[in-house]
């Protein structure tokens, strides 16, 4: 079973059970976990992510979640967390995998042909969304996804921010559908091939070493570069890696190219109307600049 | 050159000596103030954490003084700290502030590009010279940690209050003077001697709370607001197992050695949190557990506003708090926090403390912790 897409109720839940400086994607995890446990599951995968990409991290929340959770939920839950460090050798997750086959009941084997079967549908998935998909139309009929405004004709906006904020339509306050519905082609970081964006962020005097970071400072000088009409910058309140994140991508691009940026800083109180008054202004600001 | 360095509590001494060692002109920002922190927020991100808008404030009132090079710590994640250095240069370079920066890496990042870093201020210096510095500046780090945290346990017994303090501060005068290994060992002995010597009402009943949490706002008294102190003069003993000299050590020298020192944090820190999360996260949780075993009677846990790492801690220590029968009290500390908001907390839960303690004493552990020396107390 999975939770359905984020709601309203959700964030009012995870709000209730994190602790207040908390930000709000982690927030509407408590939600998802809430909702999970209201529901009746017999156990929850709540893998502990350490580093999905050598020597990097994805934050330090992400890296005590599952015990974030275990105290918000106290006793009566199992949770499976399986340890993802692929900072460590392979070995440590193999054994990680096989003993979660092992608690649900299968064999090493079949665990490896599971987890074959998962990396290539990750594949799959990242080449989807690699040709300009959303992850919204995975898995649809090709005909029956939502189609973007052909190109030449609109305005081209780089969407930053974290994948669990930019695509989920309550952190980010349907942004996405938005800057569709005034026309606009929206292109994220994963539209980009990982190579260049590597490549640009490897100018970058320090390793990057939180990979969303790297990831976003990378496509962000991708953008500057191709570029795009615009550059937006989607924040949850209270993240921590993107509060330093943004400011790089902030002052790098406006001292390597004059595109306009706006920073979106999202939390649990903010209005739709505010939202869409600042995206509006943005949007009509890049068309009125393109056509100067 | 004139070299500067953010303020970390007591580390401006250890850092003074560390650059008038390799031959510069040490610049020691004046003590963080409100004009330091009004500076700093002006021109850091929002929501950036709070040292990193201190060390902006020190940059820019050091920057009147003349400074030409900062010194700045980095890390290898994942906490935001390993990326200050970088931030921080970007916005003195916007704002047109022509500061070099020597940035310190961990090793573990690399030993030739230590060197090649640090080469800007140790050109021309022989490696004695170094050697000695490095010896010097170790020293005067232990002999402030030690001086502070014997005064922890004075504090709370002095008669006149604020003794302690005017010593203590003597006495890292004393040290900061020193410029021998001899000289600071001097100094080191008599401030121990200075400061056992304050007057002491040593019969006086006292309680004892664990101090947790990020370093910085720990070890540096405008951000916390002075709450060693405060605590002392309301006669607590406060203990903690966060130090700056562990911390250097642990930060830049030893921390290819971290998973020793890890696994030990780790048993402490079990069943609660099972893995390194960056920062002191672990440490608090650990260092709780620790506390908890010593016998404090309560634990204060402190971390600047959305600190990553902390707020795994601050998430978790709930339990720890429940299973021990411990009080903890979490103080969040940002730009905008009151001195008499914290002040009027730390009187609740100190008076909370003793109310706690005085009913063990009156009732006995066993009807404390069922519950029944409670309700007596309350209904009183």
């Amino acid at each position: 079973m999975v939770s359905p897409p984020t709601n309203r109720d959700m964030v009012q839940h995870g709000t209730t059970l994190a602790v207040d400086g908390t930000c709000l994607p982690v927030k509407i995890f408590y939600g998802h976990v809430n909702w999970l446990v209201e529901t009746g599951v017999d156990a929850i995968f709540l893998p502990r992510l350490i580093s999905t990409s050598p020597r990097e991290y994805i934050c330090p929340k992400f890296m005590g979640l599952p015990d974030m959770i275990a105290a918000a939920f106290p006793g009566q839950y199992c949770f499976i967390t399986p340890l993802v460090n692929l900072s460590c050798s392979s070995r440590l997750l193999r054994k990680e995998l096989e003993r979660v086959g092992n608690l649900l009941g299968a064999s090493p084997r079949q665990t490896r042909l599971a987890w074959d079967e998962a990396l290539a549908a990750q594949k799959d998935y990242q080449a989807f969304l690699l040709a300009g998909n959303w992850p919204g139309d995975y898995g649809k009929e090709p005909g029956s996804a939502v189609s973007q405004p052909a190109e030449d004709t609109h305005l081209r906006i780089g969407l930053l921010g974290h994948s669990y904020v930019i695509y989920d339509r309550v952190a980010s306050m349907d942004a996405v559908h938005r800057l569709h519905a005034m026309g606009a082609k929206v292109l994220t970081v994963d539209m980009l091939p990982a190579d260049r964006t590597d490549a640009q962020v490897r100018r970058f005097p320090k390793r990057m070493f939180w990979t969303s970071g790297r990831r976003i400072l990378g496509a962000a000088w991708e953008f500057a570069d191709m570029p795009v009409d615009g550059l937006i910058y989607i924040t949850a309140f209270g993240c921590g890696t993107d509060s330093l994140t943004a400011e790089l991508v902030e002052r790098t691009v406006r001292r390597r190219s004059g595109i306009p940026q706006l920073i979106l800083n999202i939390d649990e109180h903010t209005g739709q109307a505010g939202v869409v008054t600042r995206l509006e202004a943005f949007v009509d600001m890049a068309r009125w600049r393109r056509g100067r | 050159m004139k070299v500067t360095f953010p303020h970390m509590g007591t580390a401006y001494i250890a850092f003074r000596a560390l650059v008038e060692g390799l031959g510069h002109e040490a610049v020691v920002p004046p003590f963080c103030t409100q004009k330091t922190l009004n500076l700093g927020t002006r021109y850091s991100p929002e929501s950036a954490c709070l040292p990193l808008k201190i060390n902006i404030g020190n940059y820019l009132e050091a920057a009147e003084l003349g400074a030409e090079a900062i010194i700045m710590a980095g890390g290898v994640g994942p906490c935001r700290f390993g990326f200050y250095a970088y931030v921080q240069q970007e916005i003195l370079r916007d704002l047109g502030c022509g500061m070099e920066m020597v940035i310190l890496e961990p090793p573990a990042s690399g030993w030739r590009q230590l060197l090649a870093r640090i080469k800007l201020l140790t050109e021309g210096v022989s490696p004695s010279q170094i050697a000695r510095t490095l010896w010097l500046f170790w020293e005067k780090l232990v002999a402030c940690d030690r001086l502070e945290q014997l005064s922890l346990t004075v504090r709370p017994y002095e008669i006149e209050k604020g003794s302690t303090t005017k010593a203590l501060y003597r006495v890292y005068r004393a040290v900061d003077r020193a410029n021998t290994v001899d000289m600071v060992r001097k100094a080191f002995r008599d401030g121990m001697a200075e400061l056992h010597s304050v007057p002491q009402d040593r019969n006086r009943p006292v309680l004892t709370v664990g101090l947790v949490g990020e370093i910085y706002t720990i070890l540096e008294p405008f951000v916390n607001f002075r709450l060693q102190e405060q605590l002392g003069e309301m006669g607590v003993v406060v203990r903690r197992n966060l130090w700056l000299s562990s911390w250097i050590l642990d930060h830049l020298v030893l921390s290819a050695f971290r998973r020793r020192r890890e696994a030990e944090l780790l048993r402490w820190a079990k069943p609660y949190l099972h893995h390194f999360v960056g920062g002191h996260g672990l440490e608090s949780v650990a260092h709780s557990v620790q506390l908890a075993h010593e016998g404090v009677d309560g634990i204060i846990h402190i971390l600047p506003f959305t600190c990553m790492p902390e707020i795994v801690a601050q998430s978790i220590l709930p339990s720890v708090s429940e299973d021990h029968q411990l009080p903890i009290l979490t103080v969040v500390v940002d730009e905008h926090t009151g001195m008499a908001g914290i002040r009027t907390r730390l009187e609740a839960f100190i008076d909370l403390l003793a109310g706690k303690k005085a009913v063990f004493r009156r009732c006995g552990i066993e009807e404390a912790v069922s519950g029944a020396g409670w309700t007596a107390f309350a209904g009183k």
